[in-house]
């Protein structure tokens, strides 16, 4: 069971609501039980709702064999947004990212990304930067920080070919914008925890998506490491890429309330019966929608 | 003091060896480094020892063994990388029980065909010392595959033995690669039994390849040692094995061994420290 502090909750400022279900007497927030339904930041930014949403995801059922990972998840990120994906774990935070991806296929529901399903994103898929977990790449690989940041351009270089200077430039442009240009030469394994992400964060940004999605980018750092993470992130969107949209799943929903323009609660515990989820334990909340109080939107 | 070195290579036989043993440790060495940082050592060892099966079949059905061989390997690392993929069983376990099967298929049809056990037994431990022309051309064109998939293929495989998540979110062909590499193992493998025969051909595969690991944190200088040392062992294995009437396989082997354990005490002397492979399974 996961359980919040409700002083992390404090990021998320919840405003009036009909029906606020976060006991303030209560040392914790059960998510299992309780939804947060409310919550909006002070940030603004240009209101980009005129044009399609990047990801839209309308009552999304995803299964593993018999095994119902997640179902009736309904949302949307629009252009430029920096959506936090957060829950227990087991609730199904990087199978959501996969479907995103096309690697997890839907039970039931729509899945669109750029308009069209992820299944048929393959010509697309270059518009997409992907930071994996840690535990999903080979900490001591013997290959350069270069190297590593150079993976990033393989889809944009395509089979058989080799890189051109051009794409070499990007890297370490890439590079020197998660501030590990000088890195560059080092060998992957003797980074720190910390510096490691970056670079794994700089080879997302060498494919110039227009989508990154992370999948816990701060597992195993300690606080200043995530600190900077996030700060990176905030640096990037504000200096160089104000139009890519994001999407972090974490557990650090204070870290990503103050980073976040929506927060999106993914619960445990699907109906066996697959008919539905628990109306009310998955919800998304925009902490831009400063005009919209209760706007959140239930799954 | 050099004419010494190469005298023996002025017969026919010994070029024929060397030309074989340079190609076959050449390709070994650089298929190899894709089964050392993918961790597929074991799975080479179980290709190898399967793979008898395959040979005995050729051998007793009167087709070339080596390609016979090479159909049985590549079917079993495809169902062993299956296996592995699928989750049901843990590779060592499917990788244990398919080697063991294949070698007792071999064994029976040995049973079954006495004549042929002489053949077989070159098979087991290698001759390369008999290596004919035809063995050298096959060589030639097996190492020429592989090296071509390897060298066309490169980025991507590299991309997919350090993230194969994140290379399948890329559009990495990620399960072709796999198998497609799979079957370049397979194949090398079974190229390399003329070498060094069935028994031994899973360490003249690995062992090169280690030592590059050991000496280097770079895939480049990984390959380029792991390329060099098996090129040396085969080199002064051969002229060991032509001193002394050594069996020649044995003699390249451990000369790769002491080559290995030469660049442990270097690494420890020299303050180089390997890092080691850390991974684990990504969580739902």
């Amino acid at each position: 069971m996961t359980l919040i502090q409700l002083d992390q909750i404090d990021q998320i400022k919840a405003a009036p609501s009909p029906a606020p279900s976060l006991a303030q007497d209560r040392g914790t927030l059960d998510l299992d039980k309780e939804t947060i339904t409310q919550g909006q930041g002070s940030r603004t930014q240009d209101d980009p709702s005129d044009e399609p949403p990047v990801v839209d995801i309308s009552d999304l059922t995803v299964s593993l064999g018999e095994r119902v990972i997640f179902n009736g998840i309904t949302f949307s990120v629009r252009p430029g947004q920096l959506a936090g994906i957060v829950g227990p774990n087991g609730a199904g935070k990087t199978t959501l990212l996969k479907a995103i991806l096309g690697l997890a296929k839907p039970a039931s529901g729509n899945i669109n990304v750029f308009g069209m399903p992820p299944s048929k994103l393959a010509s697309l898929r270059r518009r997409i930067g992907y930071v994996p977990q840690t535990g999903s790449f080979d900490i001591a690989f013997p290959v350069s920080v270069f190297d590593v940041a150079m993976m990033g351009r393989i889809p944009q270089v395509g089979l058989l070919r080799r890189p051109a200077q051009k794409d070499r430039e990007i890297v370490e442009k890439s590079l020197a914008r998660v501030g590990a240009l000088h890195l560059k030469h080092r060998p992957f394994s003797e980074l720190s925890g910390g510096e490691r992400q970056r670079v794994i964060l700089a080879r997302a940004l060498a494919g110039e998506p227009r989508l990154l999605l992370l999948d816990e980018p701060t597992t195993g750092l300690d606080a200043q490491a995530q600190r900077d993470l996030y700060n990176t992130l905030a640096g990037l969107r504000r200096d160089f890429f104000p139009h890519l949209t994001i999407m972090i799943v974490s557990h650090d929903v204070e870290e990503l309330a103050a980073i976040a323009d929506k927060l999106i609660f993914i619960n445990r515990g699907p109906s066996p019966t697959g008919v539905s989820a628990n109306a009310g334990t998955n919800a998304v909340h925009d902490l831009t929608a400063t005009a919209t109080a209760g706007g959140s939107q239930n799954a | 003091m050099l004419e010494a070195f190469l005298k023996p290579f002025a017969y026919e036989f010994m070029q024929r060896a060397l030309a074989a043993g340079m190609l076959a440790g050449a390709t070994c060495s650089i298929i190899a480094f894709f089964v050392i940082v993918k961790r597929l050592s074991f799975l080479g060892h179980g290709i190898s020892h399967a793979s008898l099966g395959g040979v005995a079949l050729g051998v007793v059905a009167g087709k070339n063994p080596v390609a016979t061989g090479a159909i049985f390997a590549s079917v079993v690392a495809w169902v062993i990388g299956f296996i592995s993929k699928k989750g049901s069983l843990h590779e060592d376990s499917a990788i244990g029980i398919l080697s063991a099967s294949g070698m007792a298929i071999g064994v029976i049809l040995i049973s079954l065909s006495r004549t042929y056990t002489m053949d077989l037994t070159g098979y087991l431990f290698g001759n390369i010392l008999a290596v004919t022309r035809q063995d050298l051309i096959a060589l030639v064109l097996v190492s020429s595959a592989v090296l071509a998939f390897v060298g066309a293929f490169f980025k991507e495989l590299l991309f997919m033995c350090f993230d194969e998540e994140g290379a399948r979110a890329s559009g990495v062909p990620v399960t072709m690669l796999y198998y497609s590499l799979l079957t370049a193992i397979a194949i090398t493998i079974i190229a390399a039994i003329k070498v060094v025969g069935i028994i031994l051909v899973g360490a003249f595969l690995v062992t090169p390849a280690a030592t590059g690991h050991i000496l280097s944190r770079n895939f480049r200088g990984m390959i380029a040692i792991s390329t060099g040392t098996s090129l040396v062992s085969v080199f002064i294995g051969l002229l060991l094995s032509y001193a002394f009437d050594i069996p020649s396989g044995a003699a390249i082997v451990l000369c790769s061994a002491a080559l290995f354990a030469l660049s442990l005490l270097v690494s420890h002397f020299a303050g180089v420290h390997p890092a080691r492979s850390m991974r684990s399974n990504p969580g739902a």
